[in-house]
């Protein structure tokens, strides 16, 4: 069975080191600086956008592109940051969905800049189709041939996007678990405790807390980068706040408390997401494969419930260190 | 200093000075404004009107991070720890000049990171010595009793090698052991660095011990102020107190009471 | 030119009172229980479901439809605080708000589910008009004005006098104050659910009425106009969401106004209130109504 699913086995793959990416950013927002961001879809879509635009709309070379994706989401991240990181926990989670929200609606409604509502299809009429995606997949073909692996295992494209993405993955991953084992990290947490007594010893709170926006903005991005490749061609509603919500499942399934469960977590997501196309018994059988999306989508909801409810220190945190505030 | 909340006014043009290397007591009933003044000099809240000077600068309109780091820091009511950070770590955060705090810096300045963070740990530890909460250093702040978040919280304070720091109530919901621990730290730092200490307390007994002046506030207003003898021996001051729990102390140092 | 601001006008107080009466549960509901509810957007959906379940698969009559959308979610509301919510309450209000995202989510792909994607539509005939002076309405706008104009009233009445209403707006004010003067403060947390519930129910009623054609996600659009009522009005104070829903109502349609240098483009209104928000908040950062926090 896995062989003859290989392809899909591998985009499960890919898919779930995208998630490493984009739930690492919100694991430093959220997990270790106690910053609900509820909008980090908006990170994502701004990067791809902006990128597509970039390449299709002014030519720029696709590492040029990237780049300029990055730095947007980092823009926005900053731009969203000024005024709202004052608000109090419960008014950021509420404006940073309505941000991602507006992004997506601007996306939809601002046809002649981004598509309109076919996405990136759009933006360039037939010649052009998603012109950045011919791009990466040419980098693709030639780090294939450079490898010499001619399709030894099924599909070229999604292995290299596979090494590609996971390579960054644990780059991240491993960066990242440095930086919160140090005093910054130390400083994030004790910001997500108690933010006055931060304060009260003297350390720049209000900077932290949009540092890590900004960082957590721009894994994001890259995040929504990498599933622009992937999917080859996008519209607004490939960065719904689903998106924003997988992360967050993620998170919680691993455990809240350390880098590592990430990984974890994410690869465990992918296959219950992508594994409902498997389950081919009563009474799920009723359901026509169009319908399935929403079970798969049902399911995440309730396992976000569940999670939260029965288990909130994730599957491989441990109680002691919740210590669960009022 | 004046300050007030929608309609009420908590501080009413109350006006003080804190000598060097004095330790200043802030007393008054409750609801006379004490903690809205702690509140107004480090930077939690700005004054509608006045001026706070620090060491001669002006601090009236600083953020309180700003604040702490001219070394003017304070404490809480009811402490705040970092409750899911080791006692040591609460500890460390509050040293000042701290390069692994600079994003990017475990990564690329690794070696001077870890040492200046070795020199933060001894730094820490000794602390932790003096406060005698060195046996429970790698305990997480949460698992802490009152009176122990109490003295980490002191301590935390004064990782930050303060020149003046600002104790709300240090004694309240304290054993007394634990207590006169801390009221001889004050008079140790004192002793050794010149730290100016303003303290709000209720524990007369304990405040008139240590403290050189006593600062009394009634209703937003300073109605008093001197040595701790002349203060207790002031009928505003007792008239202020009547009515409420009187402090046992005053009632019997008090000399005549006059009407 | 002056006609159209008349017509924006009624228009932002048809949006408006929709933004408000959902605004009143929702600020409630977060005052009383301290739970954000994201899933408040598709209750609405549920209320317009359920409307047209009665409406146009049982052929009932419009009203009949208004009072089912009304009753369901309300009962719903207090299924899901009785048997979710409020055991999970200590869980901290982070959490919470991930639970009622996985709520709304179940919600929307359920009722996807079980009515599909396609767009569904009341059995009112949009492409009337009816004119009252210079003022064009369509059926559905019509009785959009005719419902808002019935509840509302009851709704303000409610809170202002009755024991009960201020019973809920002093929890949400000051819960410790409250419980102190005797208010039972379980019950009246059982009620606000109710309450929100069934505003929510007729909202999404009222909202699939006017505008037309609806599917799933209905009510997740105006999920975040409701939240920036919510926000605008100040975290908790019903009197706040009232006002401030109109308010937005308002602020949106009339922004559109030719008479404002050629106003904003009508599909930017959402963009527009939401940096209304943002520009509220830098100067307001507990909205209009919202207490402040002493340290």
């Amino acid at each position: 069975m896995i062989a003859a699913y290989l392809p899909f086995w591998l985009f499960v793959g890919v898919l779930a080191g995208i998630y490493i990416i984009m739930s690492l950013g919100l694991y430093l927002q959220f997990a270790l600086t106690g910053l609900p961001n509820f909008g980090h879809s908006a990170f994502m879509s701004i990067a791809a956008y902006s990128m597509a635009i970039a390449v299709i709309r002014f030519g720029v070379s696709l590492p040029v592109a990237s780049v300029i994706g990055l730095m947007m989401a980092a823009a926005f991240g900053l731009l969203l940051g000024i005024p709202v990181l004052r608000l109090s926990g419960d008014y950021l989670a509420i404006v940073t969905i309505a941000a991602s929200e507006i992004i997506r609606y601007l996306a939809i409604n601002m046809q002649d800049l981004t598509g309109g509502s076919i996405g990136s299809l759009g933006m360039g009429g037939a010649d052009d189709l998603s012109a950045y995606s011919m791009e990466w997949d040419q980098l693709l073909v030639q780090i294939s041939t450079t490898l010499s692996l001619e399709g030894k295992f099924g599909s070229d494209r999604d292995l290299i996007m596979l090494l590609i993405v996971w390579a960054l993955a644990l780059l991240c991953l491993c960066a990242f678990w440095f930086m919160t084992r140090s005093p910054w990290g130390r400083l994030l947490r004790a910001i997500r405790e108690d933010e006055v007594a931060v304060f009260a010893v003297g350390k720049n709170v209000v900077g932290y807390k949009l540092q890590v926006l900004v960082i957590g903005a721009i894994l994001g991005g890259l995040g929504g980068l990498l599933l622009a490749f992937q999917i080859g061609v996008f519209s607004p509603d490939d960065f719904l706040p689903t998106l924003t919500f997988n992360c967050y499942l993620i998170l919680i399934l691993g455990g809240t408390n350390r880098i590592w469960t990430i990984p974890f977590g994410s690869i465990l997501f992918s296959l219950i997401y992508s594994g409902t196309r498997f389950l081919n018994f009563y009474p799920i059988s009723l359901i026509d494969s169009g319908d399935r999306a929403y079970l798969r989508l049902f399911i995440v909801g309730f396992l976000l419930i569940a999670i939260n409810a029965l288990r909130p220190q994730g599957l491989m945190g441990n109680r002691r260190e919740l210590m669960i505030d009022s | 200093m004046h300050r007030s909340f929608g309609g009420a006014i908590a501080v009413n043009n109350a006006s003080f000075r804190v000598e060097r290397g004095s330790i200043t007591g802030l007393i008054g009933p409750n609801g006379a404004g004490k903690t809205t003044v702690f509140n107004l000099i480090s930077g939690f809240l700005r004054p509608e009107s006045g001026s706070i000077e620090f060491d001669g600068h002006q601090i009236g309109k600083l953020s309180p991070n700003a604040v702490a780091s001219m070394g003017l820091v304070r404490t809480f009511q009811i402490p705040k720890v970092f409750t899911r950070l080791t006692v040591l770590e609460n500890m460390m955060l509050a040293a000042k000049h701290q390069p692994g705090e600079v994003f990017g810096a475990a990564l690329f300045r690794p070696r001077r990171v870890s040492r200046r963070e070795g020199e933060i740990r001894e730094q820490a530890n000794r602390l932790l010595d003096l406060i005698k909460l060195n046996h429970i250093a790698q305990d997480y702040a949460g698992e802490l009793s009152g009176g122990q978040r109490k003295l980490l919280e002191y301590g935390r304070a004064l990782m930050t090698e303060p020149r003046m720091v600002l104790l709300d109530e240090p004694m309240a919901g304290v054993a007394p052991p634990l207590g006169l621990q801390l009221l001889e730290r004050i008079l140790e730092l004192r002793a050794a660095a010149s730290t100016t200490f303003l303290v709000v307390e209720h524990n007369m007994d304990a405040l008139m011990a240590i403290a050189d002046r006593v600062v009394v506030m009634d209703e937003g207003r300073v109605i008093s102020h001197g040595t701790p003898l002349e203060v207790q021996q002031d009928p505003l001051v007792m008239r202020a107190y009547l009515g409420m729990r009187t402090p046992p102390s005053l009632s019997q140092s008090a000399g005549v009471v006059e009407k | 030119m002056w006609e159209q601001l008349a017509q924006l006008v009624v228009n932002g107080l048809i949006t408006g009172s929709i933004l408000s009466l959902t605004g009143v549960g929702a600020t409630l509901v977060f005052g009383v229980q301290r739970v954000p509810n994201f899933a408040h957007g598709d209750y609405l959906t549920i209320g317009a479901y359920v409307g047209f379940y009665i409406n146009v698969i049982l052929n009932q009559s419009l009203l009949l439809a208004a009072a089912s959308s009304l009753v369901s979610v309300a009962c719903l509301a207090v299924v899901i605080h009785l048997g979710l919510l409020r055991p999970l309450r200590g869980r901290g209000t982070v959490a919470i708000s991930i639970i009622t995202v996985g709520l709304g989510i179940m919600m929307r792909n359920s009722i996807s589910l079980m009515f599909g994607a396609q767009n569904r539509i009341y059995a009112v005939n949009q492409s009337e008009v009816v004119t009252f002076g210079f003022i064009r309405l369509s059926p559905g706008q019509t009785m959009q004005v005719a419902v808002a104009l019935s509840v509302a009233p009851l709704v303000a009445v409610f809170l202002a006098r009755t024991r009960v209403g201020k019973s809920m707006r002093a929890v949400a004010d000051n819960r410790i104050l409250a419980s102190i003067s005797g208010v039972d403060i379980e019950r009246i947390g059982l009620y606000v659910w109710i309450l929100a519930g069934s505003m929510a129910g007729l909202g999404g009623f009222m909202l699939a009425l006017g505008q037309g054609p609806f599917g799933p996600g209905l009510g997740a659009a105006p999920l975040f106009l409701i939240f920036t009522t919510v926000i605008l009005g100040g975290l908790g104070s019903a009197y706040g969401a009232l006002a401030g829903g109109l308010l937005l109502g308002l602020a949106m349609e009339v922004a559109t106004w030719d008479g404002l240098a050629g106003g904003i483009d009508s599909k930017y209104k959402p963009a527009f209130a939401f940096l209304f928000l943002i520009l509220l908040l830098m100067f307001r950062p507990r909205g209009l109504f919202g207490r402040s926090v002493v340290l």
